[in-house]
């Protein structure tokens, strides 16, 4: 008996060893090389869909229709496919590589209707009314479908001398495309312009956003918000009726707006009228933003909560003005009644029909809100885009899950 | 002699092996975190879309009484003065309990304008009423008087506090 077998043994156990270990090396090898070579795909993939979005964006701009099937990108490789059928919710899927990666990216395209390039925008008339004149100092565009009337209670004076109203840029008589907002017809009956459209789209805007950024009430009767709470962060309130004229009217009153903090953007919708005390300036916070789309008519007595001279809340107004650079929406007429007093105010206000002023010796302020034109589009307000003419705008693309 | 050298060779290559293992255990995790700090993929909005082709999700409606929102159900609105006033109160009471009604304790200044502007409601209602009197057809009239008494109940309420 001798050891000189040992050597061969030792030679299989170290060679056994070594497959082990290479076998292991390789797999490995060959897991990292798919993966990466998946991830480079996948990243390929996105940028693939990203050309094919701005291909999509870049017809839709144009009136070009968008291609059908797959578009193969040359050069570069991989295929993008635009689902544009919806401009408000377009998909495009790149793909690439051996591997087949997929990624998708989601987008709003928007055209911004003539109506928000105005400070004022009315679809009748603008009415003066009450018993003493009114001074309006409207920076920005005034645009309206029909005339200025001048319609003071005590007509047997003559006001105009006392009116010291100015208008930086006036135009009556614009066609009504450049001074209202239709409803896009959401209950796809081909009819817009519908009450139905209005709920569909409230309910749409509901949907666009998680449960938690919403509130939404459905009554029959009217709706309230006063000392409400735990609104902060929220961004939209829609409140539905039962049907027209019945149910889902709201009142904001004064006492509202302390509930909003800093940086707030939220947009009450109504299906019926909203009725919005202005609160004191004082009392609204910073850069905080409340907007109003309503169906029916807009009110806002801002008689009792306008800044008082007596009390040097004038001397805040100029801090104070860009607060609450809200936008306003009526698919009806507005009443405003103000009275002996100074307000200032800044967003964009457009009424479908007459808006009356209704004041008493009174100074308002309107400033434009850019803020549309800027991309920062308030909850809710691209679905009254729509389609038409105008500047058209990418909104909101990020990629799906 | 040849079997030391064999051996050594084999111990070697083993060595070599397993420190290439090792290394490419140790360093691919690196590898993609490096990938990932380079990944020049834009930050995203992750916010849930609409999209009109998919059915809405199902609806629920919210409590308003949890955000201290009163409604005002559809034939039970108040007429009077009193009953705008004790509607009011019995619903602020209500929620302030839930401890939903927002509470911001007013300044001496707002006080005093509050009080001016009750006033002013009070004889804006009081106007209102006497035209209602003389066209008491006229519905656009008794809507201003009931928004009218809505505000100074509230504006009463807040006084109150």
């Amino acid at each position: 008996m001798n050891n000189r077998g040992i050597a061969l043994i030792l030679s299989y156990v170290v060679i056994m060893v070594l497959t082990i270990f290479a076998t292991a090396f390789i797999a490995r090898t060959v897991s990292d090389t798919n993966l990466t070579a998946r991830y480079m795909d996948s990243t390929k993939a996105f940028w693939v869909a990203e050309a094919g979005l701005n291909q999509a964006y870049y017809n839709y701009k144009k009136g070009i229709a968008q291609p059908v099937g797959p578009v193969e990108l040359n050069p570069g490789g991989g295929t993008y496919t635009i689902d544009a059928a919806n401009p408000m919710a377009v998909k495009v899927t790149g793909t690439f590589g051996r591997t087949s990666a997929q990624r998708i990216l989601r987008a709003s395209f928007i055209t911004i209707p003539a109506a928000f390039q105005n400070t004022l925008s009315i679809g009748r008339h603008l009415r003066f009314t009450g018993s003493q004149p009114t001074a309006l100092e409207v920076d920005g565009k005034t645009r309206l479908s029909g005339r200025l009337i001048r319609d003071w209670r005590h007509s047997q004076r003559d006001f105009s001398f006392y009116l010291d109203s100015w208008f930086e840029d006036y135009k009556e008589g614009v066609s009504v495309s450049d001074t209202t907002l239709g409803i896009p017809d959401y209950n796809h009956n081909g009819r817009e312009n519908e009450y139905d459209d209005f709920v569909q789209m409230g309910r749409q805007i509901v949907d666009t956003y998680p449960t938690s950024e919403v509130i939404y009430i459905k009554t029959n009767g009217e709706v309230l918000l006063s000392d409400i709470s735990n609104i902060s962060g929220k961004k939209i309130i829609f409140v539905e009726g039962r049907r027209e004229n019945y149910g889902g009217d709201v009142t904001i009153s004064h006492l509202f707006a302390p509930a909003l903090k800093t940086g707030d953007d939220l947009t009450v919708i109504s299906t019926n009228s909203v009725t919005y005390y202005l609160p004191w300036e004082s009392l609204f916070p910073e850069n905080a933003h409340l907007n109003i789309i309503c169906w029916g008519v807009y009110r806002q007595p801002a008689r009792y909560f306008q800044i008082n001279p007596r009390r040097h809340y004038s001397e805040l107004a100029p801090q104070t003005t860009g607060k609450n650079d809200g936008i306003i929406y009526t698919h009806d007429w507005a009443d405003w009644g103000l009275a002996s007093g100074k307000r200032s105010i800044t967003g964009n206000i457009i009424v479908n029909r007459d808006l009356v002023i209704d004041s008493e010796e009174c100074r308002l302020d309107i400033n434009y809100s850019d803020r549309i034109f800027r991309g920062d589009i308030p909850p809710g307000f691209k679905w009254l885009f729509g389609a038409g003419e105008g500047p058209k705008y990418i909104v909101d693309w990020q990629e799906a899950e | 002699m040849k079997k030391k050298y064999i051996l050594m060779l084999l111990g070697l290559i083993i060595t070599f092996t397993l420190g290439l293992v090792f290394f490419s255990f140790y360093q691919t995790p690196k590898i993609e975190q490096e990938i990932a700090k380079l990944n020049p993929l834009p930050k995203i909005d992750t916010r849930v879309k609409a999209d009109a082709a998919k059915p809405l999700r199902k609806l629920t409606p919210s409590n308003p009484e949890e955000y201290g929102i009163i409604v005002i159900p559809e034939g039970s609105q108040p007429q009077t003065q009193a009953e705008w006033d004790s509607f009011i109160q019995e619903n602020t009471q209500r929620l302030k309990t839930k401890g939903t009604l927002y509470s911001k304790s007013m300044s001496e200044e707002e006080r005093m304008d509050a009080t001016e502007a009750l006033e002013r409601m009070e004889a804006d209602i009081r106007q209102q009423e006497e035209a209602l009197r003389k066209d008491p057809e006229n519905q656009g009239l008794k809507e201003k008087l009931q928004r009218l008494m809505m505000l100074r109940s509230i504006t009463k309420a807040s006084l109150q506090e």
